[in-house]
């Protein structure tokens, strides 16, 4: 993809992610529409639907993302009866309440959100911000912190971890989540609510009394850690290798839980590890194949809490070499830019491009690579999707991401290599 | 859904290779129609030769505080960013955001083409303030249409004017129409509006004759434009020819039209007409005498399938015609002879029939909730045209009757 999603996408996504609210999109029909057909790749597992939403014609015959449909009218009469009548009437399907998110457009339109009270006294909560100046992480972020700070949130201690900008805007987020309660849950600790999840109302109702929020990508929930902290006086925590992507920075990630919150990270180590082992053993199997990637081009394009660790990884672990970095927010730029510019390869944030032997990139633009030929290597590490859809977990963080991320870098490389075993002189020691 | 009035422009803009698409709007309008373009060509691309077309989209990334203040800067940011990437062609094309603004893009687009020597083309808004998105594809199409200019005519060549190739054109369906011209010994021209090049659409009046495939009111308005901007003649109107009775019925039109193709038409009828009879014969064995149901929303000419599955000796029993959620008020509606034909069916209709006949199959454009019902069940259209069509449909219709309904939507 040339272009980038902004603040708005953002915004509807953490909305979504969140699920205890209608996202009632204030603009014209288009801008619903895409983001239908993007959503609904995001939430992959259907769930019946109430068929009550085709009584709302703000729903037009979809169970998400209603919309006002701007026209004519609205430039002269401004959309405030529509925001009004359409948060009424979703409302009215569902019962939940209405978080209105407005187009550029929408926010040019004279419109008074003064007084606007919903469906039994809800009012409709009006999402403050210019989101088109924002990137999609913070529209996700400024969505997640006013709903749920705007939630009725119990703060008794509970003792459990939150785990914030976590969601579905990450593929297989399913299959992540589910990989780091494992992996917490091997501590000792208990996962209580990951807002990105789509969790359930018990879940976000106790979420104030954690004892630690862990911003598992920090460019998606800083505004929202602090809200919490505010409110209940949790403390955070921001990943020093970024997102748990990698077994480098998956160890790292549950040290630095284990470290603040008092436990001991022995048992997820060794979980680890006795992934990080099975993976190794096959590698070894195929060893020309990493070796292989020793000195060659890899490009990295995505979340800055990705890239890093990611980077990191395919340097440090597998001798590649940076020949383009491009990130999407600047959460750990500096840190990507430290860390470039120590490996003498400080131009790759600047755009440089050589050969490529492996890509990360967007779902979109990794089909893209496949379809057009050559044989470098894509891997999708970030929405927009690619794929029709995914019954195998491909998600990007914990040690399941290990396994999608190996096995999809060296499954995609088009190359042919002699299946010759290597001579066992030359392989390690029994 | 409906989408928005400049993704009628931008989206048809996208398919010509050598020019960039400015959208004048915030970040995310140009994103969507980004990824909707991608997702859709990528996905298609096994059905399209050539390379696969990237979309030259461009983003004036307009936000909340450059709204108040003057954009042309953005739009200039834009156009070097283009200019910067090859582009020497750039459609300029406005967003509800810069309608609502008020922005003039014609002054700004003359002003940045003089500036950066390239040709920025403002493209027209909707007359109405986001009807839909056919708003926004006229002032591209009109744009378009201004550049054919007077050519050497190539004899035999036609153009074709349709708006399935803006949406999702395939190689074999422009084939299928080319096998009949073939007949008639002419040719396909130029694509209206296929990908292309800018020069493609230069050379439109190259052609000696123009088809416009589809009678919809989108198609019409264009071919419409094209007589009257360039003086050619008013484009032939067909529909998708798709079956015997749809390539016979082109056949008799464009003789109609350029009766100077009469010579061939009588040859090229009797071709068709083989080819179509040596396509049933291998299959009526295993539909001769079986009983089928058609049950069809919103659709309401089966012409096509009706003549094929009669001509494989298939027993039509009924054909229920079910609403959908549009009314089509120029639905072509042809004369079913003899069948049973019952307008505003429903389910109940046809479980009430399927009680009491013995039915060997459901031919349907509603599989969703056909199926669910657990009877033995075909699809009622093909994705080709020509006599590709029902080609592909009695092979699948042949395979429907053999598969059980299956039953994964009731768990696995």
């Amino acid at each position: 993809m040339r272009l980038e999603a902004d603040g708005l996408m953002g915004a509807i996504v953490g909305s979504e992610s969140l699920g205890i609210t209608n996202t009632l999109i204030n603009s014209a029909g288009g801008c619903r529409s895409r983001a239908q057909i993007l959503l609904r790749d995001l939430i992959p597992s259907y769930e019946p639907e109430d068929r009550g939403c085709c009584r709302s014609k703000y729903f037009s015959r979809q169970s998400r993302l209603p919309c006002t449909y701007l026209n004519n009218n609205d430039i002269v009469f401004g959309t405030g009866t529509k925001i009004s009548e359409g948060a009424d009437s979703v409302s009215s399907v569902n019962g939940l309440r209405t978080v209105v998110v407005d187009t550029l457009g929408a926010s040019l339109l004279c419109t008074d959100y003064s007084g606007l009270v919903g469906q039994g006294g809800q009012s409709p909560l009006i999402l403050d911000g210019d989101l088109s100046s924002m990137g999609f992480s913070e529209g996700y972020d400024l969505a997640v912190s006013s709903i749920l700070g705007d939630t009725d949130i119990d703060g008794t201690d509970n003792g459990a971890v939150n785990l914030l900008g976590y969601g579905i805007a990450d593929l297989g987020w399913e299959q992540g989540s589910a990989d780091l309660r494992v992996l917490l849950g091997s501590m000792g600790l208990r996962v209580g609510c990951i807002p990105g999840c789509r969790p359930s109302g018990n879940d976000v109702a106790s979420m104030g009394g954690a004892a630690l929020n862990v911003m598992v990508r920090p460019e998606y929930s800083r505004r929202t850690a602090e809200m919490l902290e505010r409110r209940f006086g949790t403390p955070s925590l921001e990943p020093m290798e970024g997102a748990p992507v990698g077994f480098d920075a998956t160890r790292s990630f549950v040290r630095e839980i284990g470290r603040s919150i008092g436990v001991d990270p022995a048992p997820a180590l060794d979980l680890i590890d006795m992934e990080a082992s099975a993976v190794h053993k096959v590698l070894m199997n195929y060893d020309r194949l990493p070796q292989g990637l020793h000195a060659k081009g890899v490009i990295v394009k995505g979340d800055s809490s990705t890239v890093y660790p990611l980077l990191k990884w395919m340097y440090g672990t597998l001798g590649m070499a940076p020949r383009k970095v491009v990130v999407n927010d600047d959460a750990y730029l500096s840190k990507i830019r430290g860390f470039l510019e120590a490996a003498g390869y400080g131009e790759a944030l600047e755009g440089y491009e050589g050969d490529a032997e492996l890509v990360f990139t967007d779902g979109i633009s990794a089909l893209e690579g496949r379809i057009g030929g050559g044989t470098t290597g894509y891997v999708a590490i970030g929405i927009p999707q690619g794929r029709t859809m995914d019954l195998l977990g491909r998600c990007v963080i914990g040690t399941r991401g290990c396994r999608y991320l190996l096995d999809e870098a060296f499954n995609s490389i088009t190359r042919f290599r002699c299946g010759q075993p290597t001579e066992v002189d030359f392989r390690p020691e029994h | 859904m409906p989408a928005c009035t400049s993704h009628g422009a931008v989206d048809a803009a996208m398919r010509i290779s050598d020019a960039a698409v400015i959208l004048h709007g915030p970040r995310n309008c140009a994103f969507l129609m980004e990824y909707a373009f991608r997702r859709r060509v990528l996905n298609n691309s096994a059905e399209r030769s050539g390379t696969i077309a990237d979309p030259g989209l461009y983003s004036t990334d307009l936000d909340a505080g450059e709204t108040f203040v003057e954009t042309r800067k953005n739009i200039g940011t834009a156009v070097s960013r283009a200019k910067e990437d090859g582009y020497r062609t750039m459609f300029l094309v406005p967003s509800c955001t810069s309608e609502i603004m008020s922005t003039e893009l014609g002054p700004i687009a003359a002003e940045l083409s003089r500036e950066h020597g390239v040709e920025v083309i403002p493209v027209s808004a909707d007359g109405q303030f986001l009807s839909s998105k056919f708003g926004g594809t006229i002032g591209l199409f009109e744009t378009l249409i201004r550049r054919m200019s007077p050519k050497e005519t190539v004899k035999g060549s036609v153009n074709l004017i349709a708006r399935w190739f803006y949406g999702l054109g395939k190689d074999r369906n422009t084939e299928a129409i080319g096998h009949i011209l073939d007949l008639l010994d002419l040719r396909v021209g130029t694509r209206f509006l296929d990908f292309c090049r800018i020069a493609d659409i230069e050379d439109f009046c190259s052609g000696e004759m123009d088809i416009q495939i589809g009678r919809g009111n989108l198609n019409s308005k264009i071919a419409d434009r094209i007589s009257e901007v360039t003086g050619r003649r008013r484009a032939l109107v067909v529909d998708v020819p798709t079956g015997l009775c749809g390539c016979l019925r082109l056949i008799d039109r464009l003789e109609e039209y350029a009766p100077w193709i009469g010579a061939r038409a009588d040859a090229a009828r009797a071709s068709l007409r083989s080819e179509f009879g040596s396509m049933l014969e291998p299959f009526r064995p295993t539909f001769e005498g079986k009983r089928v149901v058609i049950y069809c929303i919103m659709a309401r000419d089966l012409k096509w399938q009706v003549e094929t599955l009669r001509g494989l000796g298939v027993d039509i029993s009924a054909i229920l015609f079910a609403d959908g959620g549009m009314v089509d008020h120029d639905a072509r509606r042809p004369d079913y002879g003899d069948i049973r034909v019952l307008e505003g069916s429903t389910m109940c209709d046809l479980r009430a029939i399927m009680a009491s006949e013995a039915v060997d199959m459901v031919v349907t454009n509603d599989p969703d909730r056909v199926s669910r019902e657990g009877w033995n069940w075909g699809p009622l259209g093909s994705r080709w045209s020509g006599l590709e069509g029902p080609r592909e449909w009695i092979c699948v219709l042949a395979d429907s009757l053999r598969v059980p309904a299956g039953r994964w939507e009731a768990g696995l």
